[in-house]
């Protein structure tokens, strides 16, 4: 012991120095764990991001060579705000975006506590929620089309069975039964997102804190208020946040089952028949930076909903 | 310390990477060095891209291609059916001066589209007047742009009114030729189980409502575009043309037919529930297919008339080749040459027989074994004949989307008629502009 | 306590519940299997006939040699393997030092990171196709594994960093006593604690590149290195619009899957037990 004596003094001024310099260090490290990441991003993600942003600055229809492509400033942003078509379009996908977000939170959550508990055949029934994320939205978009048919659909077939309508219904034919079409399809692909994930943040909390509050006399509600959903909030959050983003872009699901009619066409979808069918490539790539500031803005609202949760530490 | 185990870390993984390139190229080059293995010196391989539509016919042509010469090679790149994808496709290559695909089966809709991108060789020099008069008229039309001869048509493709003949029979009455006609039949057909609905066809919001509403019209003595290019939408006979649509959609259709393409159209019509279907001439393969309800029942005709029509007139749609502008001076002799054996007799002859896709070449139709294989083409060719292109522009993608648009607005009784025509006419002279 | 019979009325509720549950998320899949096993001509039936009356297995047969969809199989797991390896690696590299280590500019990272690969991808095909002809990736596994990699890491990295975030504070102090080097931590230390959710971002990762259509079909245009979604968007021909093959071709795509659910289930499963804290 006595031997440390005089050694303190220097260790503590070591240790003065080093706090420094290991936070230099700490972030020097930080930086090289996270630039595999960067290099990919910047190589594969950001150049299609600027050239789009060069090209919304033009005027550049395809089928025009002749014009040059001249610069034209932030023309094409101020048509989106007057094109009738686009605002219509921003509408319908905020509505679908609340509506299946809000559905699927509230199966997803749902699920997820159901299969927190242990019994019989969870492994089978966690393993059956992927389900639907595990088919191609494609042949999933497919495969639920048929379903609504309003000849042979199942829809029809189940609904009649059940009593709740008398005759085979065109679902697709409005807008009302396309909307909800759209939803029930979306809601049942990615509610399974939203399971997993949740269930992943359920078992990480420690079961100690379970058996600890019940002790203590806490009944069922007040666990799930005070240890659950503090514990999950956050994986939750995440989880909502990039289903949310997804919903905003929603594409191949619209084009497969309605193609954009019945007032069903999403941003994505308007955006992508300015680029690729009217090969309006200036308008087509500003309604593209519009969807990326519009993403960039809803995930700035969730960031605010973390705090610093995330990267406290 | 750190540092080392932090390298080791980014080590392993640009090695991963590396090793999962590697992996990757082995991909690559087993294929590129098919090709270019053994045969002649200064063999060419061309790349010649087309739907699964005619997938499997295409590629025996193509094989027997390969076969019979070996100057130059020809390897598919195959894409989905579906003409979005196709196209989409396309311009995705095109736009970038890309020239890994030479040779493109193009819908006779896009050739002005992507004649005007200035993406198509001027093929004009290769195929003369005297060639070009051999083929169908409308198809050579379709694939001109500016004068210019800017793509070669490939097969064509008109619109028929198929029935079922047995019904025609057992209610002993004549095959109509006006929309009333058929309307008029659905009095007797209630008494018949196995019918439910006189008509069918295509009105989901997509290209096919395009190529039905405009048949309507041109069989009401309208046009989408009078002879100087202006638009003429909404005339009193278009109008008409129109409501007699709606009517049909609205009382004489399957309920869901809004939402319809061919695939679910076909599919009422197969399972012996529509007493008509006006479909793409190929689905006469299809109807007389083996295990199909209606085999051997299926009568086919010319599409009926409105009150204002004088004779029918169906929808040319089909394929035409393109060649790539940017590919260089060999690369286009050998694509010539590929596409002069795909324009020949004997390949127009043996595409047909193999794929049921109507032949660009009019000698065909008057060969004995086609038309002992193909009864059906007697009749057809007088369709052919008679059938009119969409209005051909650069703008087209605009233009059938307005129509979409508007039509499926009315047919699913979102507007009125007059005010969808209206606001059609108002969209297309904006664009005309 | 509670009595037996609320107790057998609680349960049975509860596998009421559950059951309910399958059934809904089930069902379309179910139907599909049915009509990828039903004799041609009930496919489309009506009304809708449930059970087939035989099982036909023809379109099982039919999806294998009409196309080569065991290559097509073949190529998607290469590709979906290799990017969830790396996702999962480089995500979590950069999670870690995002949940644990201290430097400025953690808010700006996340939502560049997150931002970024949102950007919608009909904009980015054209590119992107461009930088993949230069580098000579067309119609290569790195082709497709950079891209997806590069849309996957915003969902293993924020995924992560949460789940880094939540472990205790006092795992890295105790072993930098012990004597662990940082990246000593990372792999044998954090990454095994947080693996209920690894494996279930892994999970993720590798549905969502396995499902991937539009950089398959643009990037891969060779028939032999084509991957799954793109082989099924090919069955479909002028001559006929197989049902049955695509039902069929979709099990058998969603199969795959679910084993790798089934068996990986014990890695998602566990949750912190006594192990990680007590140390």
């Amino acid at each position: 012991m006595e031997g440390k004596v005089p050694t303190i003094p220097l260790k503590k001024t070591r240790r003065k120095m080093s706090k420094t310099s290991l936070e230099k260090k700490e972030a020097r490290d930080a930086w090289i764990m996270m630039s595999p990441a960067i290099i990919i991003l910047l190589l594969i993600a950001v150049y299609p991001i600027i050239r789009t942003f060069w090209i919304s600055l033009h005027e550049m229809v395809l089928t025009d060579p002749s014009s040059g492509y001249p610069f034209i400033g932030f023309e094409n942003y101020v048509k989106i705000f007057n094109d009738q078509r686009a605002m219509d379009s921003i509408v319908f996908t905020l509505k679908f975006t609340v509506v299946t977000v809000f559905f699927e939170l509230l199966l997803g959550f749902g699920a997820a506590m159901l299969m927190n508990k242990a019994f019989k055949g969870r492994g089978f029934v966690r393993a059956s929620i992927l389900v639907p994320w595990a088919i191609p939205t494609t042949v999933s978009a497919l495969m639920w089309k048929f379903i609504y048919n309003d000849q042979y659909g199942l829809f029809n077939d189940i609904l009649t069975r059940l009593h709740v309508i008398d005759s085979y219904q065109a679902w697709l034919s409005s807008s009302s039964g396309s909307f909800m079409a759209l939803v029930i399809t979306d809601v049942w692909k990615t509610a399974p997102f939203i399971a997993l994930l949740t269930l992943a943040g359920l078992q990480m909390i420690p079961k100690e804190l379970y058996e600890s509050a019940k002790i203590d006399g806490a009944n069922k509600f007040q666990i799930f208020l005070n240890i659950t959903l503090p514990l999950v909030k956050y994986t939750v959050i995440v989880a909502l946040l990039f289903r949310t983003l997804d919903a905003f872009r929603v594409f191949e699901l619209i084009t497969v089952m309605t193609g954009g009619a019945n007032g069903t066409e999403s941003l994505s979808v308007y955006a992508y028949n300015n680029l690729m069918k009217f090969l309006d490539f200036g308008y087509g790539s500003a309604m593209s930076m519009l969807i990326f500031a519009v993403v960039f803005l809803i995930s700035l609202i969730y960031m605010k909903a973390l705090g610093n949760k995330l990267t406290d530490f | 310390m750190k540092r080392g185990k932090m390298k080791k870390l980014l080590v392993t993984l640009i090695l991963a990477i590396m090793m999962v390139s590697i992996i990757g190229c082995s991909g690559n080059t087993e294929s590129s060095g098919e090709a270019s293995n053994g045969e002649g010196n200064e063999k060419v391989t061309i790349r010649f891209s087309f739907d699964q539509g005619v997938g499997e016919p295409t590629q025996k042509i193509v094989d027997k291609y390969n076969e019979s010469q070996d100057k130059v090679h020809v390897e598919t790149v195959i894409l989905p059916q579906d003409a979005n994808v196709v196209h989409d496709d396309f311009v995705n290559k095109l736009a970038s001066g890309d020239t890994s695909v030479d040779v493109m089966a193009l819908d006779v809709v896009y050739v002005a589209e992507f004649a005007a991108a200035g993406w198509l060789e001027d093929l004009g020099q290769y195929f003369d007047q005297s060639t070009q008069s051999r083929y169908l008229p409308g198809t050579i039309e379709g694939a001109t742009y500016n004068g210019k001869l800017v793509a070669f048509p490939w097969f064509t493709n008109a619109s028929v009114l198929f029935y079922r003949q047995d019904i025609i029979d057992q209610l002993g009455v004549e095959v109509p030729t006006t929309y009333q006609g058929w309307m008029d039949l659905e009095e007797k057909i209630k008494d018949l189980d196995e019918i439910k609905y006189v008509s069918n066809f295509q009105a989901a919001k997509s290209e096919a409502l395009v190529c039905n509403w405009v048949e309507y019209i041109w069989n009401n003595g309208g046009d989408v575009l009078d002879e100087s290019g202006s638009p003429v939408v909404n005339t009193s006979n278009n109008v008409e043309a129109t409501e007699i649509m709606l009517d049909l959609v609205e009382n004489y259709s399957p309920e869901g037919i809004t939402t319809y393409n061919e695939p679910e159209s076909e599919q009422v019509f197969l399972d012996g529930k529509s007493l008509f279907i006006r479909d793409w001439s190929g689905f006469w393969n299809s109807a007389n297919a083996e295990g199909s309800k209606v085999a051997g029942k299926v009568g086919a005709t010319t599409l009926p008339i409105g009150p204002n029509g004088e004779e029918p007139h169906s929808a040319l749609g089909g394929l035409d080749l393109v060649i790539n502008k940017f590919i260089d001076d060999e690369h286009k002799e050998a694509a010539v040459d590929f596409l002069r054996y795909m324009a020949s007799e004997e390949t127009q002859k043996e595409m047909t027989l193999i794929s049921a896709q109507p032949p660009v070449l009019k000698s065909v139709y008057e060969d004995a074994d086609v038309l002992a294989e193909i009864p059906f083409y007697e009749k057809f060719y007088g369709i052919i004949e008679g059938g009119k292109s969409r209005p051909m522009s650069p703008k087209y993608a605009k233009v059938s989307d307005a129509i979409q648009r508007n039509i499926h607005q009315a047919l699913s009784g979102e507007t009125e008629v007059k005010t969808a025509l209206d606001q059609l006419q108002s969209e297309l002279e904006e664009l005309n502009k | 306590m509670e009595s037996k019979g609320a107790s057998i009325l609680k349960n049975t509720l509860f596998y009421a519940l559950i059951l309910l549950f399958l059934v809904a998320i089930l069902l379309p899949f179910v139907w599909q299997f049915l009509t990828s096993i039903k004799p041609l001509t009930e496919i489309a039936a009506i009304p809708a006939k449930w059970f087939p009356s035989e099982i036909n297995v023809d379109f099982y047969k039919n999806v294998f040699t009409k196309h080569p969809f065991a290559k097509y199989l073949f190529n998607s797991f290469i590709v979906s393997l290799a990017t969830t390896i790396l996702s999962i690696l480089i995500g979590a590299s950069a999670a870690y030092a995002l949940a644990r280590l201290r430097f400025r500019g953690k808010t700006i990272m996340l939502m560049a990171i997150l931002s970024i690969s949102m950007f919608p991808t009909i904009s980015t095909i054209s590119p992107l196709y461009l930088i993949l002809k230069n580098l000579n990736l067309l119609n290569t596994y790195a082709g497709l594994i950079i891209p997806y990699i590069t849309f996957a890491l915003p969902l293993s990295i924020w995924l992560l960093t949460n789940f880094f975030s939540q472990l205790p504070k006092g795992f890295e102090d105790a072993a930098t006593i012990d004597g662990c080097s940082r990246a000593g931590i990372f792999f044998r230390i954090m990454l095994p604690l947080i693996k209920p959710a690894t494996f279930s971002v892994a999970l993720l990762v590798f549905i969502n590149s396995w499902n991937e259509y539009i950089y398959a079909l643009t990037f891969m245009t060779k028939d032999e290195m084509r991957t799954v979604p793109v082989g099924i968007a090919l069955f479909p021909s002028n001559y006929e619009l197989p049902w049955g093959d695509m039902a069929a071709a979709s099990v058998v795509v969603t199969v795959p899957l679910i084993l790798l659910v089934l068996i990986f289930q014990k890695n998602i499963i566990s949750g912190l037990t006594s192990g990680g804290v007590k140390e």
